[in-house]
């Protein structure tokens, strides 16, 4: 039990700073507060509610990295401005931030280009979690082969790394991503 | 799903964007929710107790009561609120377990009672915390075992049925004395006679005085040898007929035959008729006087004619796990210790450890503190 005890900005400032209102704001806090009582999340309670939606792979890596994402300053755990920040931009938010967002997830270092080690550290974990029930079963190359088509859609100097810039634009040009990108807004 | 991490779904949704930009086809809607309406409190008056909670909390469980449409049954036009006309301080619990996903039993609280609320509630049992369910556990049991014997007393005390076979009025009668005059009588024949034949055991021992030829000290068995005899053969008669008339008698004479009473009936009897089939072969009259220790197990024979000594029979079977137990590891530190004390001494040639059994007694001895 975590004796830290973090108590969030007054509500005034969060409704400024996020797009939620006020009755969003308060339901989002009621439900982080009911499952985290000392008002920060560190990594494993993260990994233990993320692992409840999907209980037929091994969510913990992807939840990692997510973790890291929403761990904007990087002190280990994320409080609730944190995680209400990144809510914000990922259902309110605009498409571009959105993308930028889904570049900082894939960054792991944050170093401003995603290689092909880290992008198959992500394709990895997103295969763990789904699983082993998916259809079709999915071979043990799947990661590696996905991570090369990504790259040949997204790399366009082929210099081995996607930058933010090749990101956006490959993203904004597809229609699929933009289409899946619209399903976010009526989530809360 | 826990209750409380419903609330992160938004959450959950929104982490899809990881994988969003490497699908290799667009993602599917999420389904719509039925419930945009805003969340509301809801009054539950419980007998004049009112609690106030979110619709939505009650609403995490949709298999109870509280949680699915069968509370508008309830609904209380008048006071525009939910009432219940049950007990206030177990609605409690209840209550905090759509809070906080977690059921409790409370201690002080009869388990009928609690029982009973949470089947109106629509609520299982089975997932009370672990931290109240070995408690809740016992005493259920309890409550069950307690009930079962109310249940056969009564059964016991009632009137007789009236078309009852003689074979089963003859069991009536072996089992509960107090139903008729001659199954009392039975009863109190039965007893005098397991108390002449134990004390008849005893007294065979007692020296007696000098015999007429005046060499040696005789016991009184030796002495009145043959009274002695006719008093054991009369003994052994009323057992054996005893026994038969329970055997036929029994409902399942299976079961009978199983059953521990009858094996002491049978172990009571035995050493007389094996006496009788070799009395004059030497070689196993030794074994002969063995067999008759077991005579002392008619003693044993009271336990139908006594309640306590039943229950001390059920409380040796009830915590038999434990005592073999012990014993285990009694003999497990017995076998250690002997062999330490074996291999000690091995070099020394006045050791009276010649062989590992031959430490178990002082092993034993010194074990049990009686030197």
């Amino acid at each position: 039990m975590s004796t830290v005890r973090h108590r969030p900005e007054g509500l005034e400032q969060l409704e400024v700073q996020t797009r939620f209102s006020r009755k969003e704001l308060q339901i989002l806090y009621r439900g982080f507060k009911n499952e985290c009582p000392s008002g920060v999340v560190n990594e494993d309670t993260f990994k233990d509610i993320y692992s409840q939606f999907f209980p037929q792979g091994d969510a913990s890596t992807y939840a990692h990295f997510l973790f890291n994402a929403f761990d904007t300053d990087h002190n280990g755990s994320v409080s609730f401005e944190d995680f209400v920040m990144g809510l914000s931009i990922l259902l309110r938010g605009s498409v571009q931030e959105k993308l930028n967002w889904a570049f900082n997830l894939y960054d792991i270092n944050k170093d401003g280009y995603i290689t092909k080690e880290e992008m198959l550290d992500i394709m990895k974990a997103i295969y763990d979690m789904m699983g082993k029930c998916t259809y079709p079963i999915l071979k043990d190359e799947a990661p590696r082969q996905h991570v090369e088509i990504f790259f040949q859609k997204m790399d366009k100097n082929k210099d081995g790394v996607v930058t933010i810039d090749e990101f956006i634009d490959c993203c904004q040009n597809d229609e699929n991503i933009m289409r899946s990108m619209q399903l976010f807004e009526n989530v809360i | 799903m826990a209750a409380g991490v419903a609330a992160w779904l938004p959450f959950a949704r929104a982490a899809a964007i990881g994988w969003m930009p490497v699908a290799s086809a667009p993602m599917p809607t999420p389904p719509r929710d039925k419930r945009r309406k805003q969340d509301g409190l809801i009054i539950l008056n419980v007998s004049g107790s009112r609690f106030q909670t979110w619709r939505n909390t009650l609403e995490r469980y949709p298999d109870t009561l509280l949680g699915s449409t069968e509370r508008d049954f309830f609904f209380h036009e008048e006071s525009n609120e939910y009432f219940f006309d049950r007990d206030p301080d177990i609605f409690r619990h209840i209550l905090n377990f759509y809070r906080t996903g977690k059921l409790h039993y409370p201690r002080h609280e009869c388990i009928s009672a609690y029982d009973e609320e949470l089947a109106f509630f629509g609520i299982i049992p089975e997932i009370i915390g672990d931290c109240c369910y070995e408690e809740y556990k016992d005493r259920r049991r309890e409550n069950a075992e307690r009930i079962q014997d109310d249940e056969d007393n009564e059964n016991s005390n009632d009137m007789a049925p009236p078309d009852m076979t003689f074979r089963e009025s003859m069991w009536r009668a072996f089992e509960n004395p107090h139903t008729s005059t001659m199954a009392l009588v039975f009863y109190y024949v039965t007893g005098f006679f397991i108390a002449i034949s134990v004390m008849a055991n005893v007294v065979e021992t007692v020296p007696c005085g000098i015999s007429p030829k005046g060499i040696r000290e005789l016991s009184c068995g030796e002495r009145y040898a043959l009274a002695f005899f006719c008093l054991d053969t009369a003994c052994v008669m009323i057992f054996t007929v005893e026994y038969m008339l329970r055997l036929m008698a029994a409902p399942s004479r299976y079961k009978f035959v199983k059953s521990v009473m009858s094996i002491i009936d049978v172990v009571a009897i035995m050493p007389y008729y094996i006496g009788l089939v070799m009395t004059d072969n030497e070689d196993v009259s030794g074994a002969f006087v063995t067999l008759r220790v077991f005579r002392v197990f008619r003693i044993f024979k009271f336990s139908r004619h006594s309640a306590g000594l039943r229950i001390l029979g059920y409380t040796l079977k009830s915590c038999a796990s434990e005592l073999g137990f012990l014993l285990f590891s009694l003999t497990m530190a017995i076998i250690i210790f002997a062999t330490v004390m074996f291999y000690a001494e091995k070099g020394s040639s006045a050791s009276k450890f010649t062989s590992i059994p031959a430490a178990f007694w002082y092993t034993i001895v010194t074990m049990t503190t009686l030197g």
